[in-house]
């Protein structure tokens, strides 16, 4: 199997196979763009993403080497946030700040299962709570003033379940 | 690199991870869409310009909505539904195709009360008022007048006929204030005082048939073929409000908040009445949420299965929509009677 090496921003090198590389889109355009031979010996810097997050990304991407690809976003397709696989859940126990991590370098190395699955993570940790129990979770601070706040709700009252 | 206070707050700022925010938000159902836009000013900020009026992101949140869409639904009509009334006692409805009736059942119990009227090809549209059922008839509005028996038997006699219109009589709509609107393919909109079955004034402006049409104390509505919607003051005769829509406006309704409207491609949209009436709010702001009425899990554009009504009741939406006459009742409004949820009873 063909490797090729990724550095990360904090210049650590990473031996990876191409195939499984490619799942970045990014690196694949790269790759294609450079017509990078399989035997030279090129490091490709990756200067958004850290050691750490790398070594996340290259655990997901090794695991999902076989999965068809991600179809294109359209509107047929279901919205849903209950699919996530275990190994991904698992995968993604971290916290906040390595998410968050994961979802800018999932963006940038244009990596579209990761990304969708770290998105689903997120609204999964907003779905049913309440506006306070949201501003908790994101440390969010509440700007509004009492009326403003009755009138926001008084907005959505249609939304909610009788 | 440091970490921001909040992910999301960082996503903000940065400006350019606009697609992961919605991706994020797009993913969330309606009630945590609201729980959102009452944390701070900027989430709401964000959800309000994002993805309430956001038209890709309204189809994308049709699944998140699915658990507000269809309480239930029921088909029970052989041929084309084409209209639909209720009063507190009964549903009326209007066939156009097959045997091209008006029958009636009671609203409780979900039975056959009577049918009124049989191989009537010309039936557009029917409305119940104060015990009196109009029904368009070719250019001109029959007025029945309908009355129970004893046992809860109905009966139905005619009134008189409405002539006005010079193009065959599409729908028809009645405010408390007994002002009745009806649309043709004349391309106007004729007001009728009921009382004394008078034309008392017609509104002129569509550049195609006038299909549908509704009415509240001080506005009518009226959806034509041209692709608007455009609201009327009944004090004026003026045309307050012009809605561009992206196909003809087969069906609409009203009350004093919202303006409901379905098109040709099965889309019912929900807008806010104030806003459309007051000329300074511009026409983002008009738009609180459009969805799939004929199948909520496919949340795309049906060319050729229109939704052939939308009606309001005591809070709920009915609508009326595809080839087979598919009837959905949506409770995400307040004081849902709890008479309308017996309507999955309905057997024919």
């Amino acid at each position: 199997m063909p490797t090729i090496k990724l550095q990360s921003s904090d210049g650590e090198v990473f031996p990876v196979d191409v195939e499984i590389a490619k799942q970045s889109v990014t690196i694949k355009t790269m790759l294609d763009d450079l017509g990078m031979e399989d035997e030279e010996e090129e490091i490709v810097p990756l200067p958004n993403v850290n050691a750490a997050i790398l070594k996340k990304v290259i655990q997901w991407a090794t695991y999902h080497k076989d999965d068809p690809p991600a179809p294109e976003d359209d509107e047929n397709k279901e919205k849903r946030t209950d699919d996530i696989t275990s190994w991904d859940a698992d995968f993604l126990k971290v916290d906040q700040g390595t998410l968050f991590e994961l979802i800018l370098a999932s963006n940038y190395l244009d990596i579209k299962g990761l990304l969708d699955v770290t998105c689903k993570t997120v609204a999964n940790m907003i779905k049913g709570k309440t506006p306070e129990e949201i501003r908790k979770t994101f440390n969010i601070k509440n700007d509004f003033t009492p009326s403003e706040e009755e009138q926001v709700r008084k907005e959505n009252e249609w939304c909610e379940e009788k | 690199m440091s970490l921001p206070p909040n992910i999301v707050d960082f996503l903000f700022d940065n400006g350019n991870f606009d697609h992961i925010l919605k991706k994020i938000f797009r993913s969330l159902d309606g009630n945590s869409l609201a729980s959102v836009e009452a944390t701070s000013r900027r989430w709401k900020s964000f959800i309000r310009q994002h993805i309430w009026c956001d038209a890709t992101a309204k189809l994308e949140l049709d699944e998140a909505w699915s658990k507000h869409i269809p309480t239930f639904s029921v088909k029970f009509h052989r041929s084309k539904l084409v209209s639909l009334a209720c009063s507190a006692q009964y549903i009326v409805g209007g066939e156009e195709m097959s045997d091209g009736s008006i029958r009636a059942w009671d609203i409780t119990k979900g039975l056959l009360l009577k049918t009124i009227i049989k191989d009537n090809k010309e039936i557009h549209d029917l409305k119940v008022k104060s015990k009196q059922l109009f029904f368009t008839f070719g250019f001109t509005i029959m007025v029945y007048n309908l009355s129970e028996g004893p046992d809860g038997d109905l009966t139905a006699v005619v009134k008189t006929m409405l002539v006005g219109h010079k193009g065959p009589v599409l729908s028809l709509a009645i405010n408390q204030q007994q002002t009745m609107a009806s649309a043709s393919g004349d391309k106007t909109v004729i007001l009728w005082n009921i009382k004394q079955c008078k034309v008392s004034r017609t509104l002129i402006g569509h550049k195609a048939i006038v299909r549908c049409v509704a009415i509240n104390q001080d506005f009518c509505a009226s959806g034509s073929f041209d692709r608007t919607c455009r609201i009327w003051s009944l004090a004026t005769g003026s045309c307050v409000r012009e809605i561009q829509q992206e196909l003809s406006v087969r069906s609409i309704t009203m009350n004093q908040y919202r303006l409901v409207t379905g098109d040709t491609g099965g889309y019912v949209f929900i807008w806010s009445l104030p806003n459309c009436v007051d000329d300074s709010k511009g026409p983002d702001k008009l738009c609180w949420r459009a969805h799939n009425a004929i199948d909520s899990d496919r949340p795309m554009k049906e060319p050729h299965r229109a939704v052939y009504g939308v009606h309001m009741e005591n809070g709920v939406l009915i609508t009326l929509a595809g080839q087979n006459g598919r009837i959905g009742v949506q409770d995400f409004w307040d004081n849902i009677g709890p008479d309308v949820f017996k309507l999955e009873s309905y057997v024919i």
